[in-house]
């Protein structure tokens, strides 16, 4: 039986056999869930875009309230080992389902890329996954993605190149190489344009290819860096400071987010109009910027997943895939689901709204909500 | 004069420059905006102003943001109190001063909190907190900021209507008399003659 019914029904069975006064929390029945009593831990990987988002949503997620624990002094046995799971029976008196009923554990590994991290999770080599991309056509139709925020693409130059107008037909000249000299551009100074490239397994340059319609690395004009690498997305610092990239005659795209929320990634950059249109949250919220996309969080389908249109999570009903199931929920309800953060003494939805403010991201635009407040993109 | 006389002379020097500068004032951006009170029409939710900034530091990124609380009060929070999906980052310059056209809005936050802002008159929705005041909110580097901030408090002015309206209600009865008498003149006059 499921740990809330279990809850539940203890609840139920103290009201009648007491007569008390316990009705207001068997009214809190706990719903069907992923907990199971145990502090499971859970392991992210992928996106650079989303790690600073993902691992400030942990630590709420992590310090949400939930169970009474287990604080008895451990047995020397590893195998008697109950510290911090939940008590049971009549020694569990929280009714608190609207946080981390287990106190589960959620960490997010350093970036390596969406594609990878979605490829990990597909494996089984870790529980959840990291992506600023769509699921692929093929491939990943074991994967749920969860969009629980939206972004913008930008074009970005520095050094004393002034940012200006680029259409779209003029960003894909560019990139295809048909566009080769500043002079090309209303209103800027001669200079041969110098078209930098992007890490094959980011989310960022595979929005950018799809927004091109070809691969943005294929160009004869295309530049990498000194070592003949292609940069991390989203971080100018590699390419300002590359001696093999001309410093005024540049150009990259970058995450919106991250260039408005990390100045040490946006260093001296300055963020062009596409189609005449500033890349903002409110252009980006209604699509009337050119390059804009959703930011994933990626489950297992046997996980995570939901009916249409609900904001109820199903899925696993314990250890980390129930963990997953559980954070994906605690990302997508919305306000009036959550429960209050104990150091803080906002609600979990206030504290997510700070996330999201700090990293630049929006949340997704109630009328693009599929599940809850995200908008669920199931593997194909 | 010693060497050992001038160390100590620049290094009191340096140390009155120092204090100076210390002293300087944080936060010294302004912003203002045009038009204020910004005049719309009765069903107009959505009007567009000039936001106006002096004093951000030069070429930093800038923020520009329509909050419901000012940031004098002890409790202001961007993520809390300005609109998530109305404000916009236009690029710095050497100046660390321009400006920028900004859409505010008059209503409902767009992205859907409870809280928006309103002319005196507007009824709120339900759930949904007035604001007759809101703020327009300059800073610089990350949104975050709040050394170098700075606010106005801007307001709604309906106005009455459209303006064609008005003088038709009073030239059409005018010009609808004038007729009337026209016509009672021509016809006595033709009736006089006969």
């Amino acid at each position: 039986m499921k740990l809330k019914s279990l809850i539940g029904a203890a609840l139920v069975a103290g009201t009648l056999l007491s007569g008390t006064a316990m009705t207001s929390m068997v009214s809190a029945s706990p719903e069907p869930s992923g907990w199971d009593d145990n502090n499971d831990k859970a392991t992210g990987s992928g996106s650079d875009t989303t790690y600073a988002f993902m691992q400030r949503a942990e630590l709420y997620m992590n310090q949400a309230q939930g169970c009474d624990t287990d604080n008895a002094t451990p047995a020397a046995a590893p195998a008697a080992y109950t510290l911090g799971d939940c008590l049971t029976g009549a020694a569990q008196s929280s009714v608190n389902v609207n946080g981390n009923w287990d106190h589960d554990i959620f960490t997010s590994t350093y970036p390596n890329g969406s594609s990878a991290g979605v490829k990990a999770l597909i494996n089984g080599q870790v529980d959840y996954a990291r992506s600023s991309r769509g699921p692929k056509s093929s491939g990943e139709s074991a994967a749920n993605f969860w969009g629980f925020a939206k972004d913008g693409l930008i074009m970005v130059t520095w050094g004393n190149r002034p940012a200006g107008n680029l259409t779209t037909a003029e960003i894909k000249g560019i990139y295809n190489c048909s566009i080769t000299d500043w002079s090309q551009i209303a209103g800027q100074a001669a200079g041969t344009i110098e078209p930098v490239g992007m890490n094959a397994s980011s989310g960022t340059k595979a929005t950018f290819d799809s927004y091109l319609g070809f691969d943005a690395n294929s160009g004869a004009c295309k530049k990498s860096l000194s070592n003949g690498t292609y940069p991390f997305e989203n971080d100018l610092k590699q390419v300002i400071n590359d001696s093999v990239i001309n410093q005024n005659n540049g150009i990259t795209w970058m995450s919106r987010a991250e260039y408005v929320a990390w100045s040490y990634k946006r260093q001296t950059g300055a963020a062009w109009t596409v189609d005449s249109k500033s890349a903002t949250a409110g252009t980006i919220a209604n699509n009337s910027y050119p390059i804009t996309r959703f930011i994933y969080h990626v489950t297992k389908k046997t996980d995570a997943t939901a009916a249409a249109a609900s904001a109820e999570v199903t899925g696993a009903d314990g250890g980390a895939g129930g963990a997953v199931r559980e954070l994906t929920e605690f990302m997508c309800k919305p306000a009036a689901s959550h429960g209050l953060n104990d150091f803080t003494g906002k609600t979990n939805y206030v504290e997510l709204t700070s996330v999201y403010s700090v990293t630049g991201f929006i949340r997704v635009p109630a009328s693009e909500q599929t599940n809850g407040i995200c908008k669920l993109v199931p593997g194909p | 004069m010693k060497p050992r006389l001038i160390v100590k002379s620049l290094a009191g020097l340096a140390l009155v420059l120092g204090v100076a500068s210390m002293a300087a004032p944080a936060g010294a951006s302004t912003v203002t905006v045009t038009p204020n009170p910004v005049t719309v029409t009765p069903d107009q939710t959505t009007a567009n102003v000039t936001a106006s900034w002096t004093g951000l530091a030069a070429n930093t990124l800038v923020f520009v943001d329509i909050c419901k609380k000012s940031i004098t009060d002890a409790t202001f929070e961007v993520s809390a109190d300005c609109g998530a999906y109305s404000g916009i980052t236009p690029n710095g310059n050497a100046a660390g001063a321009n400006s920028a056209v900004l859409e505010v809005f008059r209503g409902q936050d767009p992205a859907g909190e409870s809280w928006g802002c309103f002319a005196a008159d507007d009824q709120a929705p339900a759930g949904v907190t007035k604001y007759t005041t809101c703020y327009v909110r300059v800073t610089d580097n990350v949104v975050s900021n709040n050394d170098s901030d700075s606010e106005t408090a801007i307001t709604f002015s309906v106005s009455s209507g459209d303006v064609p309206e008005a003088p038709l209600t009073i030239l059409l009865p005018v010009l609808g008399t004038l007729a009337a008498l026209g016509g009672f003149f021509l016809i006595r006059r033709q009736t006089v003659s006969v």
